[in-house]
């Protein structure tokens, strides 16, 4: 198990750091460095620009720029921003919490309505339940989520008034919780239906078990690896901002801290939070293999 | 005789995966629900994106500010926008932008990915090597945040969305494509055949792409739906096609500033957009259910 955490290390890094090499240079490629885009907002004249580069360090060579920012990434330096001058590492901390607490809450959302739904529709495969569950779950997958948080917002904001449109956890949390959900459902649906043919299930009735028994007992811990799945890969993609959710509902968490930094063309901003989401997401993927070898035997990691 | 490896797994005297015989193949389902649900809605979507100047009843972006927000009526069936524009005109050709931007991406992603991809499950070698090596590194990037980097370098349009699109997809077929070939390379009909000499090529032509094709074709139509959800996703945030444009996800974010005022401007966006979204969606579900009636 931990030979094969450390095996998974280096390709990590190698991601990582190609991650940032593309990073960097689509944003160095952009036309307009920070001297152009506050000369935009104010009178800056050639020898202000001139100045704003040197002390930006964009007059250097790119690839010196490139070595210094990995190097600040690495220990920790994020930057600052080019307009609010406040530190990203301080934004992000402001951020952070914010995406967290909506990602918890979705995942909570997700696994309440999946689970009972997925289990079921696994075990009592062919009823008309199985059915619904179906294409319901086809639909929460389907439905774009941004979609979903908009007729949320216009069902229970506008039409309802029971909930407020912004600042309010609970709609932009429902409507990522509903798109992953789907995802479960579908999943834990084709799993369940597969361990139900399989012999050790078979020998579980042959003993006398109840079929309550067999599913609660047998079937669904088999089934958690396909659940860690789902919830590992979904996290990975909440923590990188439900980026147009957050801006549907303007909640101040790192995908609107994405979209505003890169309508400021706020660079230091926008490449700090991409290294991190990436980051976020490799890690998040790694766990899910990881968790395998502890849910599941027969995987040997 | 170099080309028999002695590692290779013992043939199996009953094979699931040969091919069916024709009597077999005669008695398979017909196609699914879903499959014509999905066909249908697609259809009518491209229909209506074709036949878009025929069909609109006004001129898309001629505005007439004295009846901004009206609601549906008969003169205007889905009512007007926030600068009374005619919602139901903008629908229509809304639709060309829309379908044409993320049909072209995959039109684009997917012979690339396909070629990368059998390439790298049939030589191995090198070549698969760094292929993957790259893509993994794709697919470690949120699909998403391609999109959004590298509509910042390019400047949003809707070239740069394509792009953006097409580079996100290449990896996801490539990946889908190799390790069909790599399953299927090792099928003892392809070893039958190369013992009987053909050609590498001969046999990818003749043996594998059949069964290769079926899978393209659903994921490729899986491919369309999300490409379409990212495409609206990106004119929302203001970073798709030109302002001006009536593409569905920009009158979706014009009709998200209005919602109070005139919740039907950004409705009927969100309508279209999921129904379309969800037909090209059926319709792969549809096709993988008649390709591999075991899976549905």
């Amino acid at each position: 198990m931990l030979q094969y955490a450390f095996r998974r290390i280096p390709p990590v890094i190698i991601t990582l750091a190609l991650a940032s090499l593309f990073t960097f240079f689509m944003l160095r490629i952009v036309p307009g460095d920070v001297a152009d885009v506050l000369s935009v907002q104010g009178a800056v004249s050639e020898t202000d620009k001139a100045l704003i580069r040197q002390e930006q360090g964009l007059d250097r060579p790119v690839l010196l720029q490139y070595t210094d920012w990995v190097g600040r990434l690495v220990r920790g330096d994020f930057g600052h921003s080019y307009f609010t001058h406040l530190p990203v590492r301080e934004l992000f901390a402001y951020a952070f919490p914010k995406t967290l607490e909506l990602a918890a809450t979705a995942m909570a959302i997700a696994l309440v309505v999946g689970l009972p739904l997925g289990t079921l529709a696994g075990a009592f495969r062919g009823s008309i339940f199985d059915h619904a569950a179906t294409v319901l779950a086809m639909l929460m997958i389907s439905v774009p989520t941004f979609a979903l948080g908009i007729i949320a917002l216009l069902f229970f904001a506008v039409r309802l008034q029971v909930l407020p449109a912004t600042g309010s956890l609970v709609l932009p949390a429902l409507a990522l919780g509903i798109d992953i959900s789907g995802t479960l459902v579908r999943t834990l649906r084709s799993d369940i239906r597969e361990e139900l043919r399989s012999d050790y299930v078979r020998t579980a009735h042959a003993k006398g078990l109840t079929p309550l028994t067999v599913l609660r007992r047998h079937i669904l811990p088999n089934s958690l690896t396909a659940t860690i799945t789902v919830m590992g890969l979904a996290l990975g993609h909440l923590l990188g901002g439900a980026v147009i959710i957050e801006t549907v509902f303007h909640w101040p968490g790192i995908g609107t801290l994405l979209i505003e930094s890169i309508r400021n063309r706020d660079y230091p901003v926008v490449e700090a939070v991409v290294m991190v989401i990436t980051a976020l997401f490799v890690a998040a993927n790694l766990g899910v293999d990881l968790l395998y070898g502890l849910t599941d035997p027969r995987v040997r990691v | 005789m170099a080309t028999l490896n002695i590692d290779r797994p013992a043939p199996r005297t009953v094979d699931a995966a040969a091919p069916v015989p024709a009597v077999i193949r005669e008695r398979r389902r017909p196609r699914s629900r879903q499959f014509w649900i999905g066909g249908a809605i697609v259809s009518l979507a491209i229909a209506v994106a074709l036949l878009a100047p025929l069909l609109a009843p006004y001129d898309p972006l001629a505005q007439s500010i004295a009846h901004q927000y009206d609601g549906p009526s008969s003169a205007h069936l889905l009512g007007l926008d926030d600068l009374g524009r005619d919602v139901l005109s903008r629908l229509l050709y809304g639709a060309r932008i829309t379908l044409l931007t993320a049909v072209l991406a995959i039109a684009i992603a997917l012979p690339l990915g396909t070629i990368i991809g059998a390439w790298s499950g049939l030589l191995r070698g090198w070549f698969d090597m760094v292929a993957m090596r790259v893509l993994d590194v794709q697919l470690a990037y949120p699909g998403m945040l391609l999109a959004l980097v590298m509509i910042v370098a390019l400047g949003p349009s809707q070239k740069s969305v394509i792009l953006a699109l097409a580079v996100g997809y290449v990896p996801y077929f490539a990946r889908l494509v190799r390790g069909a070939v790599m399953t299927e390379a090792s099928m003892d009909y392809v070893l039958a055949a190369e013992a009987l000499g053909q050609r590498r090529a001969l046999i990818l032509a003749r043996h594998i792409g059949p069964s290769v094709a079926g899978l393209i074709a659903v994921h490729g139509s899986f491919a369309v739906s999300g490409a379409m959800v990212t495409e609206a996703s990106l004119s929302f945030l203001g970073l798709g096609v030109s302002p001006s444009n009536p593409s569905w996800g920009r009158m979706l974010s014009s009709g998200a500033e209005v919602i109070y005022v005139a919740p039907h401007v950004a409705l009927v966006p969100i309508v279209a957009l999921s129904i379309v979204i969800v037909g090209w969606f059926f319709l792969g579900e549809g096709l993988r259910e008649y390709l591999d009636p075991r899976r549905g």
